[in-house]
């Protein structure tokens, strides 16, 4: 599963290069999220703009994501698109996680 | 004499790790021929991506290469989508009811799966499960207006 992380002042940005997080690649993804987050800076941001698709076994990934960061670490969402908004709405997970309707509205948030 | 716009398509695929792509796939591209709105495809393909999911991960715990089927019939503003297998019944033999995740709990309890029939029947105007023979039939009904 193509996915980049980088460094951008305190937070670690991971950045999914598929247009889905579905049970196909839920564990790689899964996998990818461990490798890109082992250490670095506690605040994750998983940029999704380019994901258009989402089911219940991406959904379930991302929550196992933020849990393999442990406590003291937290995992924010940036640039959802309409249908994957909608299943984290529906599912309530937007009252679990801080979703941001951009990138770089996650990272104004970090530098204010 | 009353116009006999009933529109209908199927499609096969065997259970894999991409199985349900491939469906979701040819589903999506028809109910776009169909001229169904975006925001209508978007739901179906998450219905029937928890649907066919389901599936290849219960009735046949993961194992490749057998039949999966997508039958789907538009008639009426009303799309009928019919998801069959041959693998082993739903327990209990009738389709879960699908309660609300549970999310007021510290952030190491929180549930990774079991969301999914609850987003079946949030998402669709009606669900029904049948056991035929040696397989699975799970009939879901979108209001397609």
């Amino acid at each position: 599963m193509d996915m980049t992380g980088r460094i951008e002042g305190r937070l670690q940005i991971v950045t999914v290069n598929e247009p889905r997080i579905d049970a196909a690649v839920a564990i790689q993804f899964k996998d990818e999220m461990r490798t890109h987050t082992m250490d670095g800076p506690s605040r994750v941001i998983l940029d999704v703009s380019q994901v258009e698709f989402i089911d219940s076994s991406g959904l379930g990934a991302i929550v196992a994501a933020m849990k393999q960061l442990g406590p003291g670490r937290k995992l924010d969402l940036a640039g959802l698109t309409p249908a994957v908004d909608n299943v984290f709405r529906l599912t309530r997970m937007d009252s679990v996680f801080t979703l941001y309707p951009s990138l770089d509205a996650a990272l104004m948030s970090a530098a204010g | 004499m009353i116009e006999d716009c009933r529109k209908s398509a199927a499609f096969r695929s065997d259970s894999g790790q991409f199985a349900a792509r491939e469906l979701l796939s040819h589903a999506v591209t028809t109910l776009g021929h169909w001229n169904l709105a975006a925001s209508k495809r978007e739901i179906i393909e998450i219905v029937l991506a928890e649907a066919l999911n389901n599936v290849v991960e219960h009735a046949y715990r993961e194992e490749d290469g057998h039949p999966i089927r997508l039958a789907l019939t538009m008639q009426n503003d009303i799309l009928k989508c019919i998801i069959t297998d041959e693998g082993n019944p739903i327990p209990g033999g009738k389709a879960p009811c699908g309660t609300e995740p549970v999310l007021n709990v510290p952030p190491a309890e929180l549930p990774e799966g079991g969301f999914g029939w609850f987003l079946i029947h949030n998402m669709a105007e009606s669900v029904h499960y049948e056991r035929l023979g040696v397989g699975n039939a799970l009939t879901i009904r979108f209001s397609v207006v």
